[in-house]
């Protein structure tokens, strides 16, 4: 099962969340679950990110990475899949380097099931 | 804007230490790219400029179908005719986007003008660029002057040029 994270998004982007989601289930399908969370609850004005579930995927047999970079990059935004198995995540964080990059996580790693 | 220069060397290499003399130079000095929802792929555009000794100018663009950049199709298309450029189909986002990026294309050649100044020297008498090669925005044969997908041009790096320059 995978995460995938999208962040962030400023308080007054919900348009931009909203083509996020329908982007993401345009191409994968649809999710087992979406949440969203703010960087800080008690601020209204808060910056938030979108988390999308999938169950059928893992970091290894997703084959939409070229087409996540690309809309990642357009909205600059950072993009990471986390992979609830293993523990591992790659991230593309645009505007930094124009690929992607994997990364062991420790079990604290926060991304909602 | 986010531009990249593709160096072309003279044929005589370096000229110091300090700086280096180039005939020709290619601009990646735009890149757009929209999603299109019926065949869900992205495509990307992208306005090439030439520039070769004695100033000549040409310019075309890239069409890129798909996000795989190593199996998309590249098209092409130049201001002298459309005889590369074929689309398989065409959507109004498509055509408000090339009309768009016409109007930029423009824009950007008065913009190159300007910022290029600070990294490049062109001397009429002879016809080349001059660019000083300590620069760290000079890398494997590109200097970068803002924001361009680099993975991108990795691809595009050697892709047709359909003028006859030092390519």
């Amino acid at each position: 099962m995978i995460t995938i994270d999208f962040n962030s998004f400023g308080s007054e982007q919900d348009e931009l969340k909203e083509s996020c989601i329908e982007f993401i289930q345009d191409i994968l399908g649809p999710s087992e679950k979406v949440t969203i969370l703010k960087d800080d609850e008690n601020d209204p004005e808060s910056s938030f990110s979108v988390y999308i579930n999938y169950s059928k995927f893992t970091l290894n047999n997703f084959s939409f990475y070229d087409e996540l970079m690309d809309f990642a990059r357009e909205n600059e935004l950072y993009v990471i899949l986390y992979d609830h198995n293993t523990k591992s995540r790659k991230g593309y964080w645009y505007g930094e380097e124009d690929d992607w990059i994997e990364q062991e996580m420790d079990n604290n790693a926060i991304y909602p099931k | 804007m986010n531009t990249l220069i593709q160096l072309a060397r003279n044929e005589s290499g370096s000229s110091s230490p300090l700086d280096s003399s180039i005939l020709s130079l290619r601009i990646f000095s735009l890149h757009k790219c929209i999603f299109d929802k019926e065949t869900k792929i992205f495509i990307h555009f992208l306005v090439v400029i030439g520039y070769s000794g004695g100033g000549c100018q040409e310019e075309c663009f890239y069409k890129i179908n798909g996000s795989n950049f190593e199996k998309s199709t590249i098209q092409i298309s130049t201001s002298a005719g459309d005889s590369f450029y074929q689309f398989s189909f065409k959507n109004q986002n498509i055509v408000e986007l090339e009309t768009e990026m016409s109007q930029f294309d423009r824009q950007i050649q008065g913009e190159f003008i300007e910022s290029i100044n600070k990294y490049l020297l062109y001397d009429d008498g002879i016809g080349y660029f001059f660019f000083d090669n300590r620069n760290p925005n000079v890398n494997s044969g590109f200097l970068k002057t803002g924001k361009f997908p680099i993975r991108i041009l990795k691809n595009l790096k050697n892709v047709y040029w359909p003028f006859s320059t030092h390519w």
